[in-house]
């Protein structure tokens, strides 16, 4: 299992994942509640996740969020949360992958044999650990982004109006406010940052640049959205990337857009599957260190699996709740306290240096 | 090693995704080409579909049912039902045409005059079309003097042997002369579902070849005519000229030189040919024309336009006046029948800051009793 993960890595991984996050499963309700004026939304929400991530970097131990509770007696509850939320995060990662697969490219095939097909490559990335999954993402990333750029362009070269986002405000600053707090639950996946802080050479480079990076892609994806439908004017806003190019020029020149979309979000998607199985195994394993690494990743991904196999309209209230990024920020906060006790103790292990 | 064998592994069940699990035969296909909507004479909606009979190179098609009659033409096949709603009619089509039925290659949706004036049924039939049945969102729409079935009947390729092909450049060359608009499904869609903004859809008719010995009402210009008054006697007996605005309890036609006017306003026509006591100049817009639109004017709203024009005669000033008073003519008679198929609201609501700000400006009532300024640029 390959931990040893980089900065730039880590940069890239973050700003796809949270892409991922603001693009797929969530940006059919913020444009339901903004209309257009959502790109307002997405840019508020990207600075103050931006100088979020940079406080709580600063706040996570240098020994990382992890090893703290390792050493600490009564901890062991710490990375069970962390487990919790990480299984959240990927199951909900895997429901929106499954759909996405559903929706435009085998409509017939049943979900079971989706999941299926998806199960050896999340599970490998589980194995092999989040370096691997990282350096992958890394690779493809500059395809996926210039992939991404010529759909946009494509789409809206000769047919955006900017009129389109007129009343600058849509449904008002309440509204907007709304959006962007909803927009900030992408919060629940920083703790990637407290985990991975010993061996980041600049967390808070990546801790900065991986939102910046993000609230960049996904605004543009938005501003590209808005130039082509007015509020409203797509029939349906679920996947709004897809809408876009099904709608747009992109498809005068290419027909057959699902294949093409499809391709574009299908390793985002899995990264962020893999990136979870990755870090709620980790996670496991500081609780349960007497246990072999590898085989803790089992649990995480039967986990995520048992809970993002159905998709909305079939799965009962209880799991549409849990499986809400709203609902599984919340499991961030009670990791602020072993954050908070190790820095403490961290800061005065210095103190007692230099007087030493 | 293993990792070697890993990216094989998923290498071999990436290309699962090639969806042969789903793969569907071309022959258990059938691709509809145009859709015609009518009121039904037993049930409430009529649909009738025209698709490509595809048959194997080198063998005759096999008569299907209708054998030389008027289902089948030219290598299309048409099939006609009726039901209480598309759904509906599009479950009977299944039934009668037992194949997978892919309008993502849908070229045409034509609706009957009469239809149009339900206003409900419409609706639903675009709604479920792009939403349920997965049509082609750049599908034209047509607006049909007369039955639907019958220009859709009419429907045969003039230039070679694809309907496709003919349709699309029959469009292209019609929408670059600016008699008909660009009229996608989505964009339709879009502004005949929401209230104030008004759909345009391409006006057509089966000319009856009746006209070129005895010519039909005129405006003043060679293209003042809409579809189906045309004198002419040609291969293709559908006319392609005009529009057809819907307002919100209101259907308009304009001809084929109020359809270059409006084009012209949209932005969309680069050259117009002026008639004026028997001598023709020709007109050339390099830009669209700036509008601005001040709603809350302490003189009362105002609309102003300005148009580029070019023309290549010394004395252009009456033909640009003629231009002005023509466009003025339009846009008042728009005005009145509460139509803004330019889109001036767009530009109104600049002035608004929130969607609430906007609704409290009443858009209707200051756009019903604004003023235009026309002028050449």
């Amino acid at each position: 299992m390959n931990d040893s993960i980089r900065t730039p890595e880590m940069t890239v991984l973050l700003a796809s994942i949270l892409t991922a996050q603001w693009f797929s499963s969530t940006g059919n309700g913020f444009l339901d509640a903004c209309g257009n004026a959502v790109i307002w939304a997405i840019l508020a929400a990207g600075l103050l996740l931006t100088l979020l991530s940079l406080l709580l970097v600063r706040l996570a131990p240098k020994r990382g969020l992890l090893t703290v509770c390792q050493e600490r007696k009564g901890f062991f509850l710490f990375p069970l949360i962390s487990f919790a939320l990480f299984s959240l995060l990927a199951a909900t990662a895997l429901r929106d992958t499954l759909s996405m697969l559903s929706t435009f490219l085998l409509p017939h095939t049943p979900r079971w044999f989706l999941l299926l097909m998806l199960l050896p490559v999340i599970g490998l990335a589980g194995w092999l650990g989040i370096a691997s999954v990282a350096r992958s993402i890394k690779l493809v990333g500059p395809a996926l982004l210039a992939l991404y750029a010529v759909v946009l362009v494509l789409s809206v070269w000769n047919q955006g109006d900017v009129y389109n986002f007129f009343p600058l405000l849509g449904n008002g600053v309440p509204a907007l406010g709304k959006t962007a707090l909803s927009a900030l639950s992408v919060t629940a996946w920083l703790p990637m940052l407290w985990i991975d802080k010993p061996q980041l050479e600049g967390t808070g480079r990546a801790g900065m640049r991986a939102p910046l990076y993000a609230t960049a892609i996904s605004l543009a994806g938005y501003i590209a959205y808005g130039l082509l439908f007015s509020g409203g004017g797509a029939a349906t806003t679920t996947f709004p990337l897809h809408r876009l190019s099904a709608a747009g020029g992109f498809s005068h020149s290419f027909q057959r857009t699902h294949a093409l979309f499809v391709f574009a979000w299908l390793p985002v998607q899995v990264a962020a599957v893999g990136a979870g199985i990755c870090y709620a195994a980790r996670s496991l394993h500081a609780a349960l260190p007497a246990a072999p690494g590898r085989i803790l990743v089992i649990p995480p991904l039967a986990l995520a699996c048992a809970l993002g196999f159905r998709d909305i309209e079939h799965s009962p209230m209880w799991l549409n709740t849990l499986l809400q990024t709203n609902l599984q920020s919340l499991l961030v906060l009670p990791l602020l306290l072993p954050m908070i006790v190790g820095k403490a103790a961290e800061r005065r292990r210095e103190k007692e240096a230099r007087h030493a | 090693m293993r990792k070697w064998a890993a990216v094989l592994l998923m290498a071999a069940l990436a290309m699962q995704l090639t969806g042969c699990y789903d793969a569907v035969d071309l022959g258990d296909q059938i691709f509809a080409i145009n859709l015609a909507l009518d009121k039904g004479e037993t049930k409430a909606l009529r649909l009738t579909m025209q698709y490509p009979q595809i048959t194997p190179v080198g063998k005759e098609g096999a008569d299907s049912g209708g054998g030389n009659s008027d289902l089948k033409k030219d290598g299309y096949l048409i099939e006609q039902v009726e039901g209480d709603d598309l759904s509906a009619c599009l479950t009977l089509m299944r039934m009668v045409t037992p194949r997978k039925m892919d309008l993502m290659q849908l070229r045409g949706i034509f609706i009957s005059e009469t239809l149009a004036n339900s206003r409900v049924t419409v609706q639903e039939c675009l709604s479920a079309l792009l939403s349920t049945h997965n049509a082609r969102p750049t599908a034209t729409v047509f607006l049909t003097r007369g039955r639907a079935e019958d220009v859709l009947s009419a429907q045969v390729p003039l230039f070679g042997a694809r309907l496709s092909k003919s349709q699309s450049a029959q469009s292209s060359q019609l929408q670059e002369q600016g008699v008909i608009t660009a009229s996608p499904l989505n964009t339709f869609y879009y502004c005949f579902a929401t209230p104030g903004c008004s759909a345009v859809a391409v006006l057509t008719a089966v000319n009856g070849m009746q006209y070129i010995s005895a010519p039909s009402s005129q405006g003043t210009q060679a293209t003042s005519y809409l579809a189906g008054d045309v004198p002419r006697n040609t291969v293709g007996t559908t006319d392609y000229c005009g529009c057809a605005v819907f307002g919100d309890e209101d259907l308009m036609f304009l001809d084929g030189y109020e359809t270059q006017l409006l084009n012209l306003m949209l932005g969309k026509l680069r050259e117009l040919n002026m008639e004026i006591g028997g001598r023709t100049v020709s007109l050339y817009f390099p830009r669209a024309p700036r509008i601005k639109v001040k709603p809350l004017d302490p003189d009362g709203p105002r609309i102003a336009i300005r148009v580029p024009v070019l023309c290549d005669v010394p004395d252009a000033a009456p033909y640009t006046q003629r231009l002005i008073d023509d466009l003025a003519t339009l846009l008042l008679k728009l005005q009145q029948r509460k139509m803004d198929p330019v889109d001036f609201a767009q530009r109104a609501r600049v002035s608004a800051l929130t969607l609430e700000d906007w609704g409290a400006m009443d858009w209707p009532a200051l756009y019903a009793r604004a003023v235009f300024d026309i002028s050449i640029a």
